[in-house]
This record gives C-alpha cells, structure tokens and sequence, in this order.
C-alpha cells in the first residue's frame, strides 16, 4: 500500500517534470527546423521539416503529441501516414498487439518515444541506450566508493574520537566538502595523470571502452574509471564521512547501547548487531540526496575527462542546439532519479521498521 | 552475596557517591531511594562497570560471592566484565521505550542475551527465549516475541527487558527506576513480577526508585541516599515506620498523604533544617462550607460535549478514512475558587481536554462557554481578553522557557504583549512583585533559565503564567518531572496562591494521591471517555466505576 502511493506519486512527479521540460523549451528562442537544416535551406523545404516536426500545430497539440509519445500507453492512427498521431513503425515499438479502439484509433504498450536527434538523425532512445550504462557505471563507481569509505571512515572516526586519527579524517572530509568537483576534476587530471602519469599509468581522458591504436578491436579499459569516479565522489565521501560520524556517535549514546553492553556483548558485538542499523538512517537519505547532485556533477566530470555517457553527449546537445537530445536526456535523468528515490525509500523502511507504519 | 565497602565515584571534579557500604543477599530485594542526582544510579552502573565517560571509582570495594566464590566487581577488564555483565548481574533501566533496539524484533534480542549466556544456538535458544517472555507474564507471549518495541505498550517492553535481563540466570539483579515512566495499573503488575521473580530464582535484587510507596511494595530492606552518601538503611518496615534521619523523615512526611488534608505540606528542607512544621489538618467542617460556596456559584467555565477526534489514516485523495477519539464527548462545569483534578492513564486524553478548553485544539468540537459566552464566538478583543484570564503551565520546566531570554525577560514579555504595563519601570516593579510571589530573589531577573533548578524554573513558570492575573490555570502534569521533596514546595505555591489571588485551577495529573490532596472535585478519564466526576474524598473512599477502583488500588504503598 505504501508502495503503491509511492509509485503513483512519483509518476505524478515525472509528470510534473515532463511537463516543466516542454515549457521551457519552448520558451528558449531559436527555430528548431532551421537549426535541423542548417542556414542555407529554402524556406519551402523548411516548411516541410516544421510540419513533419510539428511545428505548424498549436502549442497545446504539441504538448498533447509530446505526452502522447512520451505516455508508456498511447492512442495513435494506424492507417493514415497524414495524421499527426500516425503509428510510425520506424518511431514506436509496441510491446503488444494495438488494441482496436475504432477504425482510426488504437491503443498500444510501447517505450517513450523521444523523437530523433537534430543532428544524427538516430533516435533518442538509441543514443540514450548507448551512453546511459556508461554514466551509471561511472555514478554508481563513484557513489560505491563513497559509500564504503566513507562510511568506514566515519565509523572508525566515532569509535577513535577526538583522536589525532580523528581529526585528520574530519580536517579532509572538511576540504573535500568544500571543492568544487570541476576544480577537484582538473586538479586530479593534472596530478595524477600528468605529474604522476608514469607512476600511476593512467590517462588525462578516456572512455571505458577504447579502440586500439591498429583500429582493430575494442577493449576494456578499467583503469580509465579510476580517476573520474574518484573525483566524482570526493564530495558525497567527505559528506558520508561527517554524517556516519555524527550519527554513529549519537547511536553510541542511546539506551539500547547500554541495554546491549549490559546484556554482556563485547564493544565490537555491541557495534556491529545494535548501533550499525540504527546509525545508517541518516546515511542512506543522504546517499540518496547525493545521487541528484551526482548526476549533475556527472556532466562536468564525463566532459572533463571525455567519459562518453549521457552527461557528455548532453554537453554537446546543448552546444549544438540539439533540442530533442536535450530533452531526452533531462527526461531520462529524472526518471532515474525518480526510481532511484523510490528505491531508497524502500530500503529506509526495510532499516526502520517503525517507517513502516505510518 | 553482593559487599559493597566504602565506594566512592567522582565524576570530573565532583564527587557522585561518598564511602557506601552496600550489602544484598540472596532472596532480598534492598530498595535504594533518593531524589535525582543522589548518586543511586551511578552506583548502579559501577557495579556492572558501566559507568559513563569522566566518572572514575576513587576508593571501594564490591564483591559478589556465588556458592562460595568470591568475586570482585571493581576495577575490572573488559574481558572480565563480559563475563559479569548479564550472566551473573543484570540489569533493567528506566525508560523501556528507548531502552531496546528499535530496529530488532523483541524476540531476537531476547534470544541474543539466551545464546550468549546458556551457550545454546538456533530453534534451542528461540524456545527458551520465548519460555522466558510466558514467564513475564506478556499477554501474548508469541506475538510479543514476533514484534518490534514500538508495536508493544511500555509495561511490555518492560517485562522484554526483565526478560532479557534473566536469560543469563543472573545471581543479582539491578533495577533502576524500572516502573517510573509507567501508568499505576501497569506499574502495579510490574512489582508484582519482580516479587515472583526474586522468590522464585531466589535473585538478590537492587530496586531503585525515588518512590517510597514503590519501594514499600517490593523491598525487603531499604537504603537511603542523599547527596552521595547513605544516611539511613534498615528493613523497610523499620525504616518507613520510624526513621532517624531527618532528610528521611521529610521525605515521607512530604508526600501527600491518603488521608487528611494538611494545610501546608512539610518539606524535606524543613526537616534537614530541623524545623519540621506542626502540621495541622484542614477541618471537614470547613471544606464543607468552603464546597457549598463554591458550588452555589454560577459555574465560571461550562463546557458541553467536548470531542476531539485526530485523522490517523488518509486515503490516497487525502479524505480521512480512520480516526483517533482523543475526547469524547465531555460535559462539565467549572467553578470559580475551586481545584478540579484530572485523572487517567497516559493516552487517556487528559492533556488534549485541558487544551481544548483553552482553544488551543483545532479539531475540538462541542462548545465551551466562559461566563456564560461560547468562545467560540469571541472576537478578537475577547479572545485576547479570555488568553489573559485563562493560562496553562506545562509539565517540563526544562522545555518551556526559552533559554536566551532573561528570566526577567520572559516574564515582561507576557506584560508587553497585553500591554498591562507600559512603563519600564511599571513592568520592572511587576515583575519584582511576580518573583517575590513565587518566593525567587529579586535578581533572579537578570539571570538564564539554565541557571535554575528543576523546581526554580517550575517557579518561573508559575510566575510569568501570574502575569497577567489570569483567573483560572490548567495545571499539566507540573509536579511529575520534580522531585518529592521539591514538588510538595511548589504544591504549597499553588495553594498558597489560590489563597492570596482567588484562583481556580483545572491540576492534570497522574499522580492519584497529589491530585487528591490538591483537588475539590475530581474527573477521571479513560479512553477520552469522562469516567467519574465527583467530590475528592468520595472518590477514594466510593469509587463507582470498576475502572477508578482499579486506578485507586494501584496506588503504590496503601496497605
């Protein structure tokens, strides 16, 4: 039941986002066709590109058009290529059968539609599909890094208290706080692939898959992670570090603690079956909260190090006025971020059973 | 079995506990009593080696002897702690709601103390853990096992601690204030398990409590504590027949008592001092005169029907579809001059009808009238007007003052916002005079809440509610969160200033026997449920309901 809220209104947020992007896209000035045609067409061809875009209708059947390609379950026209809601095999695929409505209207299941690139002409979709695993293996690289370390340190930091050891992961988990990630990006770049280039072995830039020099074939190269996901999680770790601190100590002081200690559970027992769960409440909003924050900081990182996922080909949309691929990469960010809270709601009521109840 | 010589704790600079000595045998409960801050607890917590950080033992011994083994409890290891702590004494504390894991089913923590101690493992040590919760008593000892502490009430995750403090058959068992936080009827069933326990395992028990009549139901012999050091022991009989310490002999003098009115309260500041009051008893005949004018009056408050009801569950379009009776339909009248109290468990809705009569509930339905007019239809000058006549003081003093204002201060402020004083020099001289009437120094004004004692700040409390000369004041639970000796001061306040400013009180409280001493008439309440409204002494000696019975025979310590 309280699942079922949840996925509601988190459709209805999607909804809402969807709707925001539409708005300000049409907002921000510029002629979609002529961008797509560049300067030298005629006007004729470019009246036949806005009419095929859509251009020529009503802001409000743009929006309806836009829904209805976006809706996982739309209406479209089967028989006649002329209208406005065609069902265009080459743009829709339907998971089922199209549901007859009436002679001119059926309902199908497809994927969202997000039309096709200004530029190279490939479906949203496709481009999205190619680049997306790239920039969840660099977001979720880094939030694991954060996660574990940070947690780590923040735990041993609570138990060393107001040691020397503790104030050394405070004083950098200050200044990590505190650095830019692009500034962090550049720094780390220079340092470790340029200065220490020959130590450490690692490139300026990269992707995760490289073509060998003889153009031949394809290979993996992890190593090319490494730099990137670090600075990526520089700051969601110092954030991490503070807060398991903090929450890791307040743990220690409560009256279940001492009912465990007194129940005879060695210190470590005490700390692993009694305080880790209730301390990492706090934690796991946090790490969820950063995940919005990770995919915006995923733009500048995958630009600055030529890591080839969603941030980057974004970054060149935006460059090149390639509004659809814009579109669909802020839709597909959302959408993520939107599943992803979904998901860590589900894991705080799974560590909090008195979530659960409300 | 357990010695306890010559202990001293200091915590930093400040010495806690001053040179006890403590003995317990087996099959004995020895109840410790002494207000906040005597040191009983940290002697608790020594023993079982959890003293909190800074706190160090300075000098002592203890020693727990078992079939002829002697073992010494101070100074110990981790390591040797370990096999201390839970298997041979154990420990249950004060709060059971935060005092368990929250995010562990009951069952499992039970189970976590049985394999650790009877070196068993899996389905053997979930049977025994269970077996362990029938013999607490629970309800439904399964369904208790299966669930999380926030699913069961505060008796039961009382009786899940006990439960869990007997897994490793302790010899001696420690009980600091275990029932404090709990209801009478609820606190009553508790008693009588560690009664059964220690009988039946034939533990020796430490019961601390601040209660007199707590102790009175479960301890054999008692200690007395006061400012670190044990100024009295002998059996309980002995000691709360006859005392010879004076602080002992204010502590139970202080107490209301279940018979008799005592004019003025004796306090245990009275008795260190020296100078116990002669206490002289409010005459039947005069009380009897003093109802009949109360009652002849045209009531100052008349409420009908009063409800509150709470949404606890909205459907997915946010129209309530469960609800929360708070107060259910309640009729009274209150008149001017007298006190009337307020009894019933927590939950049962005392604290809510206070507040609806002061319109601070918004869902509250059904009408009050003040004087004869719904406030419900007051405007904004009478609404104002009928803030300033009507006041409410809350339970904790430590919450309800702001800390960066000057007592000084808080109290002004009231007097500016009614514009009762205008004047700097009207407003100091008022506030001056609302000192002296809750008996605080002048310069008591210039200085923080945080300076203050509990009961100071109690005091402070009362006075800034005085400021605007209110007529009549909800009294919320106020004396709970003070100690015994320092709450019969503040009761001999409110009475000395009913006296002197003519007021009517409406006292909330939980506490049976101060409502009794305090009040004229009194209403008890149950599930939001109006149980019985009646005289004061007709309420103890004829109660009506099943329900007021069962409250009045909780009262721990009537013989």
């Amino acid at each position: 039941m309280l699942l079922l809220k949840k996925i509601l209104y988190s459709i209805l947020v999607t909804w809402g986002v969807v709707t925001l992007v539409f708005g300000l896209f049409n907002l921000i000035p510029g002629d979609p066709a002529r961008m797509m045609m560049g300067q030298r067409t005629d006007s004729a061809s470019l009246a036949a590109v806005r009419r095929d875009l859509g251009l020529d209708r009503s802001l409000a059947a743009q929006y309806a058009k836009y829904i209805n390609d976006l809706s996982p379950i739309s209406i479209h026209n089967p028989n006649n290529p002329k209208s406005y809601i065609y069902l265009d095999s080459s743009s829709y695929t339907p998971y089922t059968k199209p549901i007859k409505l009436s002679n001119s209207r059926v309902v199908i299941l497809k994927l969202p539609y997000l039309r096709r690139s200004y530029q190279s002409q490939q479906t949203v979709a496709h481009i999205v599909k190619q680049t997306l695993p790239n920039t969840f293996i660099l977001a979720f690289t880094a939030m694991g890094f954060a996660t574990i370390v940070g947690i780590a340190l923040g735990i041993f930091s609570a138990i060393k208290k107001d040691t020397l050891a503790d104030r050394v992961i405070i004083f950098l988990s200050a200044i990590g706080m505190s650095l830019p990630s692009f500034f962090a990006a550049i720094l780390f770049a220079w340092l470790f692939a340029y200065v220490l280039g020959d130590i450490t072995g690692l490139n300026l830039t990269g992707n995760l898959w490289v073509v060998d020099d003889f153009g031949e074939g394809v290979h993996l190269q992890l190593k090319n992670l490494i730099l990137p996901a670090i600075t990526l999680g520089i700051r969601p770790l110092a954030v991490i570090v503070q807060l398991s601190r903090s929450s890791m100590l307040e743990t220690l002081s409560q009256d279940f603690i001492r009912t465990a200690r007194a129940k005879g559970l060695s210190f470590t027992k005490t700390l692993w079956r009694h305080a880790l769960r209730n301390s990492l409440n706090p934690v796991i909003t946090a790490i969820s909260g950063w995940f919005a924050s990770l995919m915006a900081g995923v733009i500048f990182i995958e630009y600055i190090f030529g890591w080839k996922g969603l941030g980057y080909v974004m970054v060149n949309a935006l460059n090149s006025f390639d509004v659809p691929l814009v579109i669909g990469s802020v839709i597909t960010i959302s959408i993520v971020f939107v599943i992803i809270n979904l998901i860590v709601d589900s894991i705080y009521a799974w560590l909090d059973p008195r979530v659960r109840m409300q | 079995m357990l010695r306890v010589s010559n202990l001293t704790v200091d915590i930093g600079p400040r010495r806690i506990v001053t040179n006890i000595a403590l003995s317990v045998a087996a099959g004995e409960t020895v109840g410790i009593v002494g207000e906040s801050g005597s040191g009983k607890s940290i002697t608790a917590l020594c023993l079982m080696g959890l003293l909190p950080n800074g706190a160090r033992v300075v000098s002592g011994t203890a020693t727990l002897t078992h079939n002829n083994e002697v073992t010494q409890l101070i100074g110990l290891t981790e390591k040797q702690l370990s096999t201390i702590r839970g298997k041979r004494i154990a420990m249950v504390f004060q709060e059971p709601m935060t005092s368990l894991n929250p995010a562990m089913r009951c069952g499992a923590q039970v189970t976590e103390a049985v394999t650790l101690h009877q070196k068993v493992t899996g389905k053997k040590a979930e049977a025994i853990a269970l077996n362990l919760l029938s013999e607490m008593q629970l309800p439904d000892p399964q369904k208790a096992f299966s669930s999380y502490p926030h699913q069961l009430s505060g008796g039961q995750k009382q009786r899940v601690m006990i439960a869990i403090a007997l897994a490793g058959n302790p010899q001696l068992l420690i009980a600091d204030e275990p029932t404090t936080a709990l209801d009478v009827t609820v606190q009553k069933g508790i008693l009588q398990l560690f009664n059964y326990l220690r009988d039946k395992h034939q533990m020796g028990i430490i019961f601390i409590s601040h209660d007199l009549g707590v102790i009175k139901e479960v301890a054999n012999r008692v200690a007395v504590m006061y400012r670190g050091d044990i100024v009295e022991t002998g059996s309980t009989q002995q000691v709360l027949s006859s005392p010879n310490h004076p602080y002992t002999q204010g502590l139970i003098a202080c107490k209301p008592p279940m018979e008799g009115r005592p004019l003025k309260l004796p306090t245990v500041a009275d008795f260190v001092a020296g100078t116990p009051p002669a206490s002289t008893l409010e005459s039947a005949e005069s009380r009897a005169q003093l109802h009949e004018s109360i009652y002849a009056q045209e009531p100052l408050l008349t409420v009908s029907n009063a409800g509150v009801k709470y949404v606890t569950k909205r459907n997915l379009f946010g129209r309530p579809v469960k609800h929360f009776t708070a107060v259910n339909s309640i009729s009274f009248q209150l008149f001017k001059g007298e006190t009337l109290g307020l009894v019933g468990e927590s939950g049962s809705g005392k604290t809510t009808l206070g507040r609806t009569l002061l319109k601070l509930i918004e869902e509250a339905t059904g009408e009050v009238c003040y004087n004869g007019h719904s406030i419900a239809k007051f405007g904004r000058a009478d609404m104002k007007s009928f803030r300033r006549q009507v006041q409410l003081i809350f339970q904790d003093p430590f919450s309800a003052l702001n800390p960066r204002l000057t007592v000084g201060q808080a109290l002004a402020e009231p007097l500016r916002v009614h514009g009762i004083c205008r004047s700097a020099a009207d407003i100091n001289q008022r506030v001056n005079e609302l000192l002296e009437l809750v008996a605080l120094p002048a310069e008591a004004q210039y200085r923080y809440p945080h300076e203050f004692s509990g009961g100071q700040r109690q005091r402070i409390v009362i006075a800034r509610a005085l400021a605007l000369n209110p007529k009549v004041i909800v009294c919320d639970e106020i004396v709970s969160a003070l100690d015994v000796s320092v709450q019969a001061q503040i009761l001999n306040l409110l009475n000395k200033l009913k006296a002197e400013l003519g007021l009517t009180y409406i006292f909330i409280s939980h506490d049976l026997s101060v409502v009794r001493y305090m009040s004229n008439r009194i209403l008890v309440m149950q599930h939001g449920n109006l149980v019985e409204l009646t005289d004061a002494d007709a309420l103890y000696t004829n109660p009506q309901t099943d329900y007021t019975k069962r409250l009045i025979g909780s009262i721990p310590g009537r013989e």
